[in-house]
């Protein structure tokens, strides 16, 4: 050995082997999908740095109990007034469903999870990993959000958790409408240089005149976000395309860095949101105007390929 | 400081970083501890072992933070290396060749892991804050060092 334990000139070919072997494993490990890095990632995660992510657990859970306290409180009270205001309405909905005979619609309920503390030092600041108990057998993808909006997406299992992206990530698309219901679009991410990113409004008709401060909310349309979550509120007009459709900047309601606490949208069954089932059990008529058709002679049947008339009730009047 | 004396404060360093990692995501200019603890060790250790011990820093670092795998244990893996292999070309005992190989090194680690891992980093980024994270990595290296060698001498 020479001076600080310096190697001979001798086992510089071991030294290159390893380096060789080295850059294999880095290329292997670069090649590796998104799946089988969250595979290693969250083994990595539930051994060596087990200790580590309980710490950062158990000290984010000390601050936030107490930081949140007072915005908890104010939280509460709006609920609790939010409740009151549409607690009417409510209660006329289900007068209406019950005189339509229709089956009480079903929204899925909520998990609650944590946001792992703190944003990525390296790697891409809009991914997020939950904590949480339930979250690995969600169908996903599932809409994760707060009382305040939408988070983000989670995209799939990560160890006992999920993993999924913030909205400002540069996949994440949302359907929106505006609270009167008058416009929709797609909102994506905007990231300018040197900013924090913000949203746009995609799709807005030409026509659509959106006012700052117009609150857009989820239509729940493809099943991934529950209806009705906040996604932001317009900021203003971006930009007029030729004469087809406008763009409009969107502030989002929820910032990624301030996430701690979310709730994971566990979606009802598919067959639950089916058409038939919102009709009360009742089938779809594939053919708006069979019911009005006179009915087939005795001894004559239906063609299989067309699906039989709905059934009359009080509901329909019997049409 | 040599031998056992090292070793401790590069443990202490490692612990430290992944032990207050939302601490340090928290700040633009925050000391990257592990890459100083890496660099520390690079200076003991033969070439393909301080490659080594970037590799599987580099496999932690991006298990914690949820960063590219590949390319944070190759500029980790890489970094190990050349830092052994400076060490070969520098004469590593003076004074001020561990604070300049600190500052420089981390600079050009914090820059790659910008780049290759990050996307992509800011002038700013460049030329204000990654170094004055390695200034802060340098005096925190230098500081752990002081204190551990009061205690172990």
């Amino acid at each position: 050995m020479t001076y600080l334990g310096a190697p001979r000139p001798g086992r510089r070919r071991a030294d290159v082997a390893m380096a060789v072997v080295l850059v294999g494993l880095g290329g292997l490990a670069s090649s590796l999908s998104r799946e089988q890095q969250n595979q290693v990632e969250a083994f990595v995660r539930g051994t060596a740095l087990f200790p580590f992510l309980e710490l950062h657990r158990a000290s984010a859970e000390r601050t936030a109990v107490g930081r949140r306290l007072s915005a908890l409180q104010g939280e509460r009270d709006s609920l609790v007034e939010t409740l009151i205001r549409y607690r009417a309405l409510a209660e006329e909905s289900a007068d209406l469903r019950d005189i339509a005979r229709l089956a009480d619609p079903e929204i899925g309920v909520v998990r609650a999870a944590e946001v792992y503390p703190g944003r990525p030092r390296v790697g891409d600041p809009d991914v997020f990993v939950l904590r949480g108990t339930g979250l690995s057998d969600l169908v996903f993808p599932v809409g994760v959000f707060t009382g305040s909006g939408l988070v983000g997406v989670a995209r799939g299992p990560h160890g006992t958790g999920a993993r999924g992206e913030f909205w400002s990530h540069p996949d994440f698309r949302v359907s929106v409408v505006t609270e009167d219901g008058s416009v929709s679009g797609i909102v994506r991410a905007l990231r300018r240089d040197g900013e924090e990113p913000i949203l746009l409004l995609d799709g807005a008709p030409f026509q659509s005149d959106i006012a700052p401060g117009t609150r857009l909310l989820t239509t729940g349309i493809a099943g991934v976000y529950p209806p009705g979550i906040t996604v932001g509120s317009v900021r203003q007009l971006a930009e007029e395309e030729a004469g087809w459709m406008k763009r409009y900047y969107v502030e989002p309601a929820v910032r990624p860095a301030e996430t701690r606490l979310v709730l994971v949208w566990v979606r009802p069954r598919l067959d639950s949101l089916a058409v038939p089932d919102q009709l009360g059990g009742r089938p779809l008529p594939l053919d708006s105007l069979a019911a009005t058709r006179p009915a087939a002679p005795p001894g004559e049947e239906a063609p299989a390929s067309e699906a039989p008339p709905p059934a009359p009730s009080e509901a329909d009047g019997g049409r | 400081m040599r031998g056992g004396g090292r070793w401790v404060v590069i443990g202490t360093l490692l612990l430290v970083h992944f032990a207050l990692h939302p601490v340090w995501t928290a700040w633009r200019a925050g000391p990257d501890l592990l890459a100083g603890g890496l660099l520390l060790g690079s200076l003991g250790l033969r070439a393909s072992r301080a490659a080594a011990l970037g590799f599987v820093l580099g496999l932690l670092e991006a298990s914690m933070a949820l960063g590219p795998l590949g390319p944070t244990m190759l500029i980790l893996a890489a970094a190990g290396w050349g830092g052994a292999r400076l060490r070969d070309v520098f004469y590593s005992d003076s004074a001020r060749f561990m604070p300049t190989f600190l500052v420089v090194g981390v600079w050009v680690i914090e820059v790659l892991q910008g780049f290759v891992g990050g996307g992509g980093m800011s002038p700013a980024g460049v030329l204000v804050y990654a170094p004055l994270s390695a200034l802060a990595t340098a005096a925190v290296c230098w500081g752990t060092e002081r204190l551990v060698s009061f205690f172990v001498a």
